[in-house]
């Protein structure tokens, strides 16, 4: 409705897509296998159809520096192709026969047939509309007298897209099965059955027929009757500067833009701030994990034994260190803290039986620590800032430990599975002529982790060196 | 104090390249393997950089400064043990000789495949510690200067 | 055989001897190209065998399944790779056309294709640790390129946050091998079931959050925006197009083949929790002033589809959601791209791009979008949502693309002006277009 009374060109397409969407939502209202298959062929017309006009009156604008309709006219002589092609694509939105748009206008009746007269009369009336404001925005712009000469002639490779979508349209109008396979694979998926789009010209004067042939005497009507035509449009239009679509729009954006904006400010994005957000929701899902499955069973402590005593002890020196790594500030006693740590992790290994694994971690241990206090040492001294909210940080904290203490024990505590792969791999160690288990695990069973896991050392260095050198190796 | 690690420290390499050596050969048969080695090869190679500094420690081991290639070598030569099967059309990383075939020894050192993987992750870590080191002594004395 | 080994040995092997050469040299530079380009190319003779016939499954080693690692090459698997694969040659290309400004840049994007074919073509849980591990630490990196300190700053957030998710993947990783005592995937998918319902959740809990953290979902979200938005606009698109991916791979590998059961028990929570990164990707996309700031927000609401198709599971729900993450990472690669660039073509190209994040017909998203509501057509609350959705993403596209594009003709005006009378020539017939399609919303 709104789009019989504009004058810039692409705002008469644009009035015209809501109203053409405003089709799309009434089918699937509508509901039922027809309207279902209608609004994707309708869909797919008005894409086509659409695509030509507005990029017809790109090439308008182009070729005549002119936007508006009341200043345009008379075209067909200087363009005469995109008159052709244009014109078949409105005649494919004012569903006449021959194009794909009559197959669509034609299910779209159909569907609104089988709801009884009130939509019948709606559909008519909204297909009458469409006919006259396309038939005004083509006329407009192609008959009449010359209004502004065209500066430059329409660029080829504007007009060429506008022609090829035209044909498809003239195509897609006489031989209609493509397209309506394309529209009823689409349509099963929003309409979930199966169903059958098969337009078809009906030589005999049904009701699709007969509504069709009333939406155009009627659009025509409209059209050719300027009478007809200002005071209800006018009225409509200053109805909808008010309180229409397009204010509701505006406003709605305008709220958006305002929410979006709050909710954009209050995002952290500091590095603290960051981690706590990933460990919160973390610990909740955990909590709630937790809460709907049964956990009776999964938490006994089992007995002491005298023999664990030391490493009881040396967790305990571990817990300790961890505690001092996180409170202290400084540089040297947070590093020398978690050194301990490591060490005594190490002795735990150790004592566990595996050698290897202690082996390896006193020695990256060593290296570790001797790169922070060498680093440190000589680092000119920096104040460190006392980080704020401290206590948000140890609350948030100690709820991510807690969950993450409850989820290991609840998946550790079960006892090993019996048939592991580890037996198998002891088992196995001679085949691959070797004596040490671990060593023919990281070399021979999965030497490709290992592989993998020294091209991880690899790229890490390489980051060392792009950082510090800019990525010179030496 | 001092006076020890100046004297000690340098001469630390020698017998740090002996333990590494010990550890991949023996690390077949018995605990450790290449990534330990390269790591205490890193280390004492680490000690000459704290004792000497980074220049002298560099001009009197010239060889530090191959490190970086030293290190994609080693990973080549891994990637190439460990994917030169699929030429023969079997899967990578197969083990040769193959499970009951003799193996070839020379000493207390196995001709396996498996020993020439770890000797490439020996390379590697080894190369990847020392341009670590290297970066790091660059940074704190261009902090220094 | 040939071809998986293939598709890992090029790329990784080129990759150790390009972080050695000065890769701000073109020469370096197409190299990568062309080492990427074999990578591709090995991927797609691996997909020819996967796709008709079984996948391809090799253990190294000559070992029994489970004793040694287990590569397994099928149709899921394969298909990421080519994506991700597909998304870092078109980023690369673009760098090198652009100059490379880092020396290690080549050589990192290449060993990062190295790892993620290898993620996506493993059948080894710990094997698939250590290979994201690699396209992980890679990606660290990349994030730094640039040097700058935006670049620096949003690197060291995505380190350490990503750092977090990994070691809660690890973590997860150790508890399955000690409750199924396998590593092998269709060992412990098959162990599953006899593991205690507490335990089985607890893990799922576990992958769910590491690959939450990839994916940058709702809640897990918050260091995604300082990321894509400070990175330049190649590295954006590798993370977004190549590295993201792992996190929609884990989610279907994981939660639909791993640990179906439990998927099934927490489908309300993806649903709700895939609906919240929907909504609130999408408003906070709205107001962005840069195309890359929209776009990042934009990736958060997109990956929401993802996992509430995941949710809804099935054959279906599942063949939904990988078509979208497809269908989402070459558009992501492709806006990111195009976002920083200036002139006719690039417009065309951004427009293009943002038709198929809002599921307008022409483009390849409708399709992924048709899929959705295909999988969701029983459920109207979520087809409203999904509506709501794409309403959404087709007005914060197109109001950055305003922003953008027009900045030179349209300064800061919000609604449609009524009159342009002068419009430069110079603009394609298809950016005209879309233009006129963002009017058309308003």
């Amino acid at each position: 409705m709104l789009a019989l009374a504009q004058d810039e060109l692409k705002q008469i397409l644009a009035h015209s897509t809501i109203s053409q969407y405003g089709y799309v939502v009434t089918l699937y209202g509508i509901g039922g296998a027809t309207a279902a298959g209608a609004a994707t062929l309708y869909v797919l017309a008005h894409a086509i159809a659409k695509s030509a006009l507005f990029m017809t009156a790109g090439a308008v604008t182009v070729a005549t520096g002119e936007s508006k309709l009341s200043r345009l006219g008379g075209l067909r002589r200087r363009m005469p192709a995109l008159a052709v092609a244009s014109g078949v694509a409105a005649a494919t939105l004012a569903a006449l026969p021959l194009t794909l748009g009559f197959s669509k206008d034609e299910l779209f009746f159909a569907a609104a047939t089988e709801h009884g007269r009130a939509v019948q009369l709606l559909a008519v009336g909204a297909a009458a509309l469409t006919v006259a404001y396309i038939g005004r925005f083509w006329l407009g712009l192609f008959t009449g007298p010359l209004q502004t000469q065209p500066s430059a002639p329409v660029p080829p490779l504007l007009l060429a897209p506008i022609v090829v979508l035209g044909a498809l349209a003239v195509v897609g109008g006489i031989v209609v099965e493509p397209f309506a396979r394309l529209a009823e694979d689409a349509a099963a998926a929003t309409y979930a059955g199966p169903l059958e789009v098969a337009p078809a010209y009906h030589a005999e004067l049904g009701s699709e027929n007969r509504m069709a042939l009333a939406a155009w005497a009627l659009g025509a009507l409209i059209l050719v009757v300027p009478r007809v035509r200002a005071p209800l449009v006018g009225a409509f239009a200053r109805a909808g500067e008010r309180a229409g679509p397009r204010r509701w729009y505006a406003l709605s954006l305008l709220w958006l833009n305002r929410v979006s904006d709050w909710a954009h400010d209050r995002e952290v994005r500091d590095l603290r701030n960051s981690i706590a957000a990933v460990l919160v929701p973390a610990a909740v899902l955990i909590a709630i994990a937790l809460a709907v499955t049964p956990t009776r069973g999964s938490y006994e402590v089992g007995p002491v034994a005298l023999g664990d005593l030391p490493i009881i002890v040396l967790l305990g020196l571990g817990a300790l260190a961890a505690v001092t790594a996180a409170r202290d500030r400084g540089r040297l006693q947070p590093v020398l803290a978690l050194s301990v740590l490591g060490f005594a992790l190490a002795g735990v290994y150790a004592m566990v039986g595996a050698p290897d694994v202690a082996l390896v971690a006193v020695l990256v241990e060593t290296v570790l620590a001797y790169v922070f206090v060498g680093v440190f040492a000589r680092l000119p001294p920096a104040t460190v800032r006392r980080p704020r909210r401290r206590a948000r940080n140890a609350v948030i904290g100690a709820a991510a430990g807690a969950s993450a203490f409850a989820a290991i024990w609840g998946a550790l505590s079960r006892p090993t599975a019996t048939t592991g792969v580890a037996a198998e791999h002891i088992e196995r160690a001679p085949e691959a002529h070797g004596g040490d288990v671990v060593t023919v695990i990281l070399a021979d069973f999965r030497g490709l982790d290992t592989m993998v896991e020294v091209t991880v050392l690899a790229v890490a260095v390489v980051g060392v060196a792009s950082l510090l050198s800019r990525g010179r190796a030496w | 104090m001092s006076v020890i690690l100046e004297v000690v420290c340098p001469r630390l390499l020698g017998p740090a390249a002996m333990v590494a050596a010990a550890i991949i050969v023996k690390g077949y048969s018995d605990v450790g393997d290449g990534f330990s080695a390269g790591v205490v090869v890193a280390l004492a190679v680490a000690l000459r950089y704290v004792t000497l500094g980074a220049e002298r420690a560099e001009r009197s081991l010239p060889v530090l400064r191959h490190a970086p290639v030293l290190a994609v070598a080693g990973l080549l030569l891994v990637l190439a043990i460990g994917f030169f099967p699929v030429a023969f059309g079997e899967p990578p990383l197969t083990h040769f000789p193959r499970a009951g075939e003799p193996v070839v020894e020379i000493g207390a050192l196995e001709l396996t495949t498996a020993v020439a993987l770890d000797v490439g992750i020996f390379l590697l870590v080894a190369g990847a510690l020392v341009e670590t080191i290297h970066q790091i002594a660059r940074l704190v004395e261009e902090r220094r200067a | 055989m040939t071809a998986l080994s293939l598709s890992l040995v090029v790329p990784w092997a080129a990759g150790l001897v390009l972080a050695l050469l000065d890769g701000r040299r073109r020469l370096v530079g197409w190299v990568a190209v062309c080492v990427l380009g074999a990578n591709l190319g090995a991927l797609v003779v691996l997909a020819a065998a996967v796709l008709p016939d079984d996948p391809v499954v090799v253990t190294t080693g000559n070992w029994p399944a489970g004793v040694g690692i287990t590569l397994r090459a099928d149709a899921l698997g394969v298909l990421f790779a080519l994506l991700s694969s597909l998304a870092l040659l078109s980023a690369t290309v673009f760098e090198v056309l652009e100059g490379v400004r880092e020396r290690t840049f080549p050589g990192l994007v290449v060993l990062l294709a190295a790892g993620l074919t290898g993620v996506f073509v493993t059948g080894d849980l710990f094997n698939f640790y250590v290979f994201f591990e690699l396209a992980m630490t890679a990606g660290y990196v990349l994030a730094t390129y640039g040097g700058g300190r935006r670049e620096l700053g949003a690197a060291l957030v995505f380190t350490t946050v990503n750092l977090l998710g990994t070691f809660i993947f690890l973590l997860s990783v150790a508890g399955v091998y000690h409750v199924t005592g396998t590593l092998e995937m269709s060992g412990i998918a098959a162990r599953m079931d006899e593991v205690d319902a507490n335990a089985a959740v607890l893990l799922a809990a576990g992958f769910f959050v590491a690959f939450s953290v990839k994916l940058g979902l709702f809640p897990f979200h918050f260091w995604l925006p300082t990321v894509y938005t400070g990175a330049r606009p190649a590295v954006a698109a590798i993370l977004s197009g190549g590295l993201a991916n792992i996190g929609a791979y884990g989610l279907l590998r994981f939660g639909g083949e791993l640990l179906p059961g439990e998927l099934d028990l927490a489908a309300g929570a993806l649903i709700v929790i895939g609906s919240a990164s929907i909504l609130y990707g999408g408003v906070l996309a709205v107001s962005r002033r840069t195309a890359s700031e929209m776009l990042a927000y934009s990736a958060i609401g997109q990956v929401g589809y993802v996992l509430v198709a995941i949710g809804v599971g099935g054959p279906v729900g599942f063949a939904a959601a990988i078509l979208y993450t497809v269908v989402n990472a070459l558009n992501k690669t492709l806006l990111f791209l195009t976002a920083q660039m200036r002139g006719a073509l690039a417009g065309a190209t951004f427009a293009l791009g943002a038709l198929s994040v809002a599921g307008v017909p022409p483009a390849a998203g409708f399709v992924g979008k048709l899929e959705l509501f295909r999988a969701t057509a029983g459920s109207p609350a979520l087809v409203a949502l999904f509506v709501l959705g794409s309403a959404l993403s087709f007005v914060y596209a197109f109001q950055t693309y305003q922003y953008d594009f027009w900045r030179g003709e349209r300064r800061g005006r919000r609604s449609s002006a009524p009159s342009r009378a002068s419009s430069p020539r110079s603009r394609s017939s298809s950016s005209r277009w879309a233009c006129g399609r963002s009017r058309c919303s308003r």
